[in-house]
């Protein structure tokens, strides 16, 4: 194992963190107004985003990837600069996140306790304060443990995109692996992946427990 | 004019308010009022529909139909409810739940402070200041940077009633406060509404402390089944309750006391 095959699979890692970041915060964001569908009193809105929920997560990531990829350049070839395999990873990452975190922020929302509504109710506060001081700041609280583990699992996932071309670890594994005809660089590649992990994993924790600490 | 005290008025006006749950008809038909100052305590069996009407109160339940006078504004349920009607209601009326319902991600200074600001549009400093105030009035100004999950249950229902007091509101509802809590810790509770209640606050109370109803209240009203059974003076009431119903409840309750 060279020092040259550790250099050329860490080319991979920025793209990794890069695709799992903008893919997962994109993701995160989608997810709210989506929450709100879900939610809804009007239950065409609400079958429409529990729909979608469901075929998005139920539709493999690697799938996603190629249908985004390839999908609009067979309707119009002049697409292909705009679904580039960055943007494409990217958008298919944040739209399968979206779904996953909708549902984690529901799961937040039914462990707040209704009496925290109408405490803030009965206070005379507004909807909007209603949420974004009251609720929110408790649905973070709870949200944080599932929906690390739901990025970390993303930077794993994020692997995927190797098949449509982004550069990230493993894509520079396996041209590594194939120009040497050696598995050594997959394994260093796993390597990084765990290197990654462990201190997102670590930061989720402490962020947790300094949350815990300051409301128990 | 003069500066004695207002003559007393009618603070809380229900009429005919009822309340279904899909056909389970929870308050039928019920009228009451009370006046400003006044203290009334409502006690009537578990399932009476008490904490349904304490929150019809303030709008928390929305009747089926009736109206709701507080302190001057009137609510025709019938009728759509304006947000501004609603939020005026809302703004002349404190309560206070059984299970307290702090904040628990904010410092006991800041529940208190930040209804304030976002409700009356108070300054962060004014807020505070009000916030500190009122926490030395229930004894637990030592508490202020605390989360509420570091007080006891009887020091989160004192701050529950300072944070409610702090938006100055004409009518304050309780619904069993001290249900919750341990005997003792009740009694800080009941001391901090006595006072209340000395100073002339307009009080509805939810309550099984027959103690307290006896002592503190100025009008006792017997629900049951969705429906006022007697209502009028506590001596009255406990001495010579008119319905075998409220003898039977009062006897049940006085037996576990
Ligand atoms: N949100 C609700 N949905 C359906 N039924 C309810 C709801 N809230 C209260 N009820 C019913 O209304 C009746 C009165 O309840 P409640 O007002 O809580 O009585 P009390 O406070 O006197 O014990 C009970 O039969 C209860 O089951
Ligand atoms: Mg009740």
């Amino acid at each position: 194992m060279t020092v040259d095959t550790w250099q050329i699979v860490a080319q991979g890692i920025l793209g990794t963190l890069q695709l799992t970041a903008v893919g997962f915060a994109l993701g995160a964001l989608l997810g709210l107004p989506l929450l709100v569908l879900r939610i809804s009193a009007a239950w065409p809105l609400r079958a429409l985003a529990r729909t979608y929920i469901e075929v998005t997560r139920g539709v493999p990531l690697i799938i996603w990837l190629f249908l985004i990829y390839n999908g609009p350049t067979q309707i119009d070839p002049a697409l292909g600069s705009v679904f580039t395999s960055w943007r494409s990873a990217v958008l298919a990452i944040a739209l399968v996140s979206a779904a996953y975190m909708a549902e984690i922020y529901r799961g937040a929302l039914r462990a707040v306790k209704q009496g925290q509504f109408e405490a803030s109710r009965a206070l005379g506060m507004s909807r909007l304060d209603t949420a974004t001081r009251v609720i929110g700041p408790q649905m973070v609280r709870v949200a944080i443990p599932s929906s690390a583990s739901y990025a970390i699992g993303l930077l794993k996932d994020s692997s995927l995109a190797s098949t449509i071309g982004v550069f990230e670890i493993t894509y520079y594994a396996s041209v590594a692996s194939s120009n040497t005809a050696s598995v050594t660089p997959f394994f260093v590649a796993g390597i990084y992946y765990v290197a990654l992990t462990f201190p997102s994993a670590w930061a989720a924790r402490s962020l947790e427990g300094y949350l815990m600490k300051r409301t128990a | 004019m003069t500066t004695s005290p207002a003559l007393p008025h009618d603070a809380i006006v229900l009429q005919n308010v009822e309340k279904q749950f899909g056909d389970h008809v929870v308050l039928n038909n019920v009228s009451m009022s009370v006046s400003s100052g006044e203290v009334v305590a409502l006690i009537g069996p578990s399932g009476a529909g008490k904490s349904t009407l304490l929150r019809c109160i303030n709008l928390l339940e929305r009747p089926t139909s009736g109206s709701i006078t507080v302190e001057g504004v009137t609510i025709q349920v019938d009728h759509s409810i304006k947000a501004k009607e609603l939020a005026a209601l809302r703004s002349r009326v404190g309560m206070v739940f059984q299970s307290f319902n702090l904040f628990p991600h904010l410092t006991v200074l800041r529940n208190i402070s930040l209804p304030q600001q976002r409700v009356l549009g108070r300054s962060q400093a004014e807020a505070e200041e009000r916030a500190m105030t009122l926490l030395e009035r229930v004894g637990l100004a030592d508490k202020a940077k605390q989360y509420p999950g570091r007080c006891s249950g009887g020091q989160q229902q004192r701050i529950a009633i300072a944070r409610a007091l702090a938006l100055d509101p004409k009518v304050m509802l309780f619904d069993e406060p001290t249900s919750a809590l341990d005997p003792e810790l009740g009694l800080e509770v009941l001391a901090v509404m006595r006072e209340l209640a000395d100073e002339g606050m307009t009080m509805v109370v939810v309550t099984h402390e027959m103690q307290f109803a006896r002592d503190v209240s100025d009008h006792v009203v017997v629900m049951s089944d969705g429906a006022i059974l007697e209502e009028g003076k506590p001596h009255e009431i406990f001495a010579s309750p008119s319905q075998p119903r409220t003898r039977a409840f009062l006897r049940a309750v006085l037996d576990r006391q």
